[in-house]
């Protein structure tokens, strides 16, 4: 399988005058062809800037790509120009936004919504008329009839909002899908629809993808990979089973696995893992992970943790040091 | 949508009523009769009886109310006390000039503030964002009168370009046009700023953007359209009190419309004026809210959709 994504020590900034917040801190995965990498955190680890990086979206003001590379089919788009970036956008790498209530123009018809990604990357390819029948195909690929492309958002419910959506970032058909929370805005019922036809849509068209998500069912169920993300940085990285499976695990997710309830269990509270995640503006010197962490150490407190990495399961944190070595 | 429009036309009956009512009794309550100030000083006891006969003044509120309006639904606004014209006839002149300086400062500072508060909004913490909106909130927080003075100082007094009043050739229109251009399209200038910053923080925009369009899509295309819906119901707003509300602009460049007539009348407690063009007044400004209405309508897809539930 070749490579399709890497992403090298990436550090992205939020600088204004009054402070610096430390969003995204030296992250690195990678991702081939057909695969699908889960970025998993809570909210605030920087899971939705890194999305906004490979798609160069951030804040032109106060959004600062410190250092990194991104090399998307085997070139730097932090190094693209402006008007490289925009071919890019849409026709290779789509994006698929958090609530579909807002992500759509709410004056203009979906059907010229869908249009518009492919007309910016036509450059006289197709015909209107060829135009026109890819909007409607596309439209009744995500389920939609293709006789309501020329209704307004206002006229869809949420969950065919976020079919829309999922349509203007498929039309083009693009090598990278970045999903950012793709279901969180919706019923339980109307995710697993749309889960299961993004996971319909990717494997007839082949397509890579990022899911963002804080919940770890949907990465169970989509992704061959996962990066669990702390405070900007992954603290862990592996396939599916290293994740889900195997006893070895960074504190922080074995943490987030604690935290979902047990059916079987009699247990009468949640179990979350204690206290807030650290001040982004004032990161902690050693493991950002360390003041919520029960295994925390001294060393933990004062050293910045190296990656360990055994058989491509990775682990940010002193505690597995020694099995490195070993 | 038709039906919505009848709706609301009909529902301007009632509100011309109450306005009438209103006005009525208002000016009806201010002491002194309106024969001493239509005949001056010097009239006699025997005249001003006459007079104030001649106009029904000794009839009860009610009756004279009453005679008012019926001769109102033949649309005869009756005869000014002072001047002795038909209101009608001198409504016919104002009117055309009022609504003239109101459109023509709506548009022109819509042509003024929409691009450059698009401008500023785009470019913010720039330069260009700077300098236009700190002349804008100068401008706005000016005096008319103040800011009129000064342009008649430069261009009718040391230049001798234009004339400092009168309405007799187009262009001596200019000078009270960029006093009210001034001062309403720095409103407008920075409404659209506020608006469009608001709307280029939306999701939809970074959708836009995601999906590859150049800038210049992205603002004019998606961003503008959004944000131009307060815009649209500022400019309605401020047509309709510019069609009476320019009185300090009309008093310094002398021109005779709506605001100075109302103005005028209330000073000489002439009732048929001040009826006749509150009345005018109050229905243009109905019909100018209603069309803002209809405008914002084909302007947002979720206002029709509103409007065809309503019917």
């Amino acid at each position: 399988m070749s490579e399709l994504l890497h992403v090298k020590d990436l550090v992205v900034k939020y600088k204004t005058d009054l402070e610096t917040v430390s969003a995204v801190n030296g992250i690195s995965f990678s991702l081939n062809k057909g695969e699908t990498i889960g970025l998993v955190g809570e909210t605030g680890a920087g899971k939705t800037t890194t999305a906004m990086t490979l798609l160069r979206l951030l804040p032109e003001r106060t959004g600062k790509i410190e250092r990194g590379e991104i090399i998307f089919n085997g070139e730097n788009l932090l190094e693209a120009d402006k008007k490289r970036m925009r071919e890019i956008r849409g026709e290779k790498i789509a994006m698929i936004f958090q609530d579909p209530m807002t992500a759509l123009d709410p004056v203009m018809v979906v059907g010229d919504q869908i249009k518009e990604a492919l007309v910016f990357h036509n450059r006289g390819k197709l015909t209107n008329e060829q135009i026109d029948a890819r909007v409607e195909e596309v439209l009744e690929l995500v389920g939609i009839p293709a006789s309501r492309k020329n209704d307004y958002p206002h006229q869809f419910s949420g969950g065919m909002k976020q079919r829309v959506v999922i349509a203007i970032a498929l039309v083009c058909e693009p090598d990278l899908l970045i999903a950012d929370e793709p279901t969180t805005a919706l019923d339980v019922t109307i995710q697993a629809q749309v889960l299961i036809m993004m996971k319909e849509l990717r494997d007839r068209l082949g397509t890579s993808m990022i899911m963002i998500t804080h919940d770890l069912g949907i990465v169970a169920q989509v992704c061959d990979k996962v990066a669990v993300m702390y405070a900007g940085e992954i603290v862990e990285q592996g396939t599916l089973e290293d994740i889900f499976a195997g006893d070895r695990h960074h504190p922080y997710t074995v943490g987030l696995f604690g935290a979902i309830p047990n059916i079987n269990d009699d247990a009468e509270r949640l179990n979350p893992i204690d206290g807030l995640m650290p001040d982004p503006t004032n990161l902690p010197t050693g493991c950002s992970f360390s003041p919520r962490c029960p295994h925390c150490t001294e060393r933990c407190t004062l050293e910045h943790p190296a990656v360990h990495t055994v058989n491509g399961h990775s682990i940010s944190c002193h505690l597995f040091e020694k099995e490195v070595e070993g | 949508m038709i039906k919505y429009v009848l709706k609301r036309l009909l529902m301007m009956i009632p509100v011309l009523i109450g306005v009438s009512l209103l006005i009525f009794l208002l000016v009806n309550s201010v002491p002194g009769d309106p024969a001493s100030y239509a005949l001056g000083a010097d009239a006699t006891a025997e005249q001003i009886q006459a007079f104030n006969e001649s106009i029904g003044y000794y009839d009860p509120l009610p009756v004279r109310y009453f005679n008012y309006m019926k001769d109102l639904l033949r649309f005869d606004f009756g005869t000014s006390y002072v001047s002795r014209l038909p209101v009608m006839g001198e409504l016919s002149v104002k009117v055309p000039i009022s609504i003239i300086v109101a459109f023509t400062a709506i548009a022109g500072s819509l042509l003024v503030g929409i691009p450059l508060g698009v401008l500023s909004a785009v470019k913010q913490y720039s330069l260009l964002d700077v300098i236009p909106t700190s002349m804008a909130i100068c401008l706005a927080s000016a005096p008319s009168f103040w800011l009129g003075l000064l342009l008649m100082l430069e261009f009718s007094l040391r230049h001798q370009w234009l004339p400092s009043f009168g309405v007799e050739k187009p262009w001596w229109f200019i000078l009270p046009m960029l006093t009210l251009v001034a001062i309403y399209g720095s409103n407008q200038m920075r409404l659209t700023r506020s608006s469009m910053l608001e709307t280029i923080r939306q999701d939809y925009i970074s959708t836009v953007r995601a999906k590859g369009a150049t800038e210049r899509v992205v603002i004019w295309r998606h961003a503008l359209k959004n944000a131009l819906l307060p815009v649209i119901t500022a400019a309605g707003n401020n047509f309709g009190i510019l069609l009476g509300g320019a009185i300090v602009t009309e008093t310094l460049f002398s021109l005779p419309g709506l605001g100075t007539f109302i103005v005028n009348g209330v000073k000489q407690k002439d009732v048929p004026v001040v009826m006749g063009g509150t009345i005018t007044l109050a229905a243009l400004f109905a019909f100018v809210m209603l069309a803002v209405d209809v405008i914002y309508a084909f302007a947002d897809p979720r206002v029709k959709a509103r409007y065809k539930k309503m019917k």
